[in-house]
């Protein structure tokens, strides 16, 4: 087991490493230029090269690149070229509220995803397996912005529930901030349940057919024995790890819901770094976004493989 | 023969006109398939008394655990029952709801399965498993239906319990693990246990305990069991009366003594000519020629007619079942006159 949680967090380093890489030339050669951005239009073909060698953009991309990430592993995230001011701190004080976000989407998504999905699988190809997995299929079709702005529509244009955006801290106000948080968490956790809950009809289904479940029938079990007892500490499984790439795509989504609902969020930060070419904030940014989802599925992994006592008591069998 | 056979030729509680534990009258199966149904239990009458072993055997595909699922009303989707009745000391199961039923299972009936690795659930501790039938049909606490889980671990003769009973299936041996789901069937002493070839996955020493431990437990709890099997051996070793059955029909019965003595089914004659006992050598072992008939294209007459050596143009008619000697049956023309 300590042998499997130190394999995982020897791969972490790689795999960051790689996808910071892969941030890099991804901005870079996004077609735009940070020093047109950031002089504006007019700008003299003087005014670019002296901005881009002050920068160093004029450099090899692979010195660029080195440089950076020296840098970052220091944790000097750089200086915005827009306004100047350190990235580093600006891209720290908005991760508390996309983790929120994200988590509380999550969330939702999972206690969709899990009841339902198991609840298709238990009747599989019968009834409540048809409309459920409909249901999920026509949910998992919706554009999460499309969702997000329907629920404006209704809960603060028609309803006058909730309010329409913004941001309380959580620990300044709880309340005030699970209401601000309630929609943008909705629109993302709602859409993101469809995949989750076809993984977990999936891994259900498999569970089911099991042998011990049979067992399970055999004792007298009930449905709901069944299902909560018997089948779903198996089916987390499979679905922990699969359901973990579906926590990585959720970040996709929070960089628009943020901008919809005027969040404070890294997203918003990216979407910023975007369309001002600011390669510092918007290359900061998406790293950290990668550290989060690289470190979430890492930790899910680790989880999945204490679900399963076969796996933890791994080296007392052998 | 022992004394102790003989006295099994005639089943004593027949005498006391009590219901059988199990009773499976004219059952029938059905299985729907892409071709339409297929009848792969076809008219079985069967039954289990009190303190006795009884056993079902049958080549894959005969029917036989499609039989015993039937009875704890575990047959898969597909699968129903689509005449006759089952009763449980004289209740029948169908005129129960599915509540009933459920009830019934793993309380007054118990399953015990082939393969005990995969019947036992990789993620819970031995202790709740087995403890667990306690707290299903008796809301026990989950402390003392663990404690109890202890003792049952116990008495099916799994060393230091206290400790095992905390141990994951995947730590414990097959002859182990089997004994666990034992114990598990054994949680609320019910009357009826099926054991759907409880020991084919075990070694021949570790499955020779197995069987020592169902004869035990038909000897101190007079439980009945019907014992599925492929093995003759088993058969002759663990079981008082049995059942053989063939492409979904019973085509032979009796107590196991007199059956393995003057065997009246030419199949059943087959089979045991096919296994091989300390007397015969490898040479004169006879394989039977042919195939199990599918579902779909039975005979019109005896179903082992195409494979029967001992053919004859009565065989193209179905046969009843015949009685050679008392509690002896045959489901052979043969047999009509009383001799085979």
């Amino acid at each position: 087991m300590l042998r499997l949680i130190a394999w995982r967090l020897a791969a972490f380093v790689p795999t960051m490493i790689a996808a910071s890489m892969v941030l890099f030339l991804a901005v870079n050669v996004v077609p735009g230029s940070a020093a047109k951005a950031a002089l504006g239009i007019d700008a003299t073909a003087q005014a670019i090269a002296r901005f881009e060698h002050q920068h160093g953009l004029d450099r090899p991309l692979h010195v660029q690149y080195l440089d950076w990430l020296g840098r970052v592993v220091k944790g000097d995230f750089g200086v915005s070229f827009q306004n100047h001011v350190p990235v580093g701190p600006e891209v720290l004080s908005r991760l508390p509220i996309t983790l929120e976000l994200a988590a509380l989407a999550f969330l939702i998504a999972n206690l969709i995803a899990l009841p339902l999905g198991a609840i298709a699988a238990f009747y599989h190809q019968r009834k409540p397996d048809t409309i459920i997995t409909f249901g999920s299929t026509v949910l998992g079709a919706i554009p999460n912005f499309w969702l997000a702005t329907l629920l404006i529509l209704v809960f603060t244009l028609t309803l006058r529930w909730l309010p329409s955006g913004g941001f309380t801290p959580l620990f300044e106000d709880p309340a005030r901030n699970l209401l601000k948080m309630a929609m943008p968490a909705v629109s993302l956790g709602v859409v993101s349940s469809a995949l989750l809950l076809r993984i977990m009809r999936t891994a259900m289904i498999e569970v089911l057919s099991s042998d011990y479940i049979r067992t399970a029938f055999a004792k007298g079990a009930t449905r709901n024995v069944v299902l909560w007892r018997h089948a779903l500490r198996n089916a987390l499984i499979p679905f922990l790890t699969v359901g973990a790439v579906e926590f990585g795509f959720l970040f996709g989504g929070v960089v628009i819901i943020e901008d919809i609902f005027l969040l404070p969020g890294i997203g918003s930060l990216v979407l910023v770094g975007i369309i001002n070419r600011d390669y510092p904030v918007l290359l900061s940014s998406t790293l950290v976004i990668t550290f989060v989802v690289l470190t979430a599925n890492m930790l899910v992994d680790i989880a999945a493989s204490l679900i399963d006592p076969r796996q933890v008591h791994a080296k007392a069998a052998t | 023969m022992t004394a102790a056979l003989a006295a099994a030729d005639v089943r004593p509680h027949r005498l006391n006109h009590r219901p059988a534990t199990l009773s499976i009258d004219r059952v029938s199966v059905e299985i729907a398939m892409r071709r339409g149904k297929a009848r792969v239990v076809d008219d079985v009458t069967l039954e289990v008394w009190p303190s006795e072993i009884v056993g079902l055997i049958g080549e894959s595909g005969s029917g036989k655990t499609l039989t015993a699922l039937s009875v704890l009303g575990l047959l898969p989707r597909r699968a129903r029952i689509a005449s006759g009745q089952i009763r449980l000391n004289g209740d029948s199961l169908a005129d129960k709801s599915d509540a009933d039923r459920r009830r019934l299972r793993g309380d007054r009936m118990a399953f015990i399965p082939q393969d005990a690795l995969r019947a036992l659930n990789p993620v819970l501790r031995v202790d709740r498993q087995v403890g667990e039938p306690l707290k299903i049909h008796r809301g026990t606490a989950w402390s003392r239906a663990k404690a109890r889980a202890v003792d049952l671990l116990g008495s099916v003769h799994i060393a230091s319990p206290e400790q095992r009973a905390r141990e994951y299936p995947h730590q414990y041996s097959g002859g182990m693990q089997q004994r666990a789901m034992i114990a598990m069937g054994l949680a609320l002493d019910p009357e009826l246990l099926v054991a759907d070839e409880p020991t084919t996955a075990l070694d021949v020493t570790v499955q020779a305990q197995v069987l020592r431990l169902l004869r035990e437990i038909r000897d101190t709890h007079g439980t009945a069991i019907l014992l599925i099997t492929h093995d003759l051996g088993v058969v002759a070793t663990t079981c008082d009366w049995v059942y053989v059955m063939y492409a979904g029909a019973v085509l032979e019965s009796g107590p196991v003594a007199r059956l393995f003595r003057s065997p009246q089914h030419p199949y059943t004659q087959a089979l045991l000519r096919a296994t091989p006992t300390v007397r015969t050598v490898q040479a004169e072992l006879v394989s039977i020629p042919g195939q199990i008939p599918l579902p779909f294209d039975l005979p019109q007459g005896c179903r082992f007619a195409d494979r029967c050596p001992k053919r004859f143009a009565r065989c193209a008619e179905p046969p009843p079942l015949f009685e050679a000697a008392p509690g002896h049956v045959s489901r052979c023309w043969l047999a009509e006159a009383g001799h085979g």
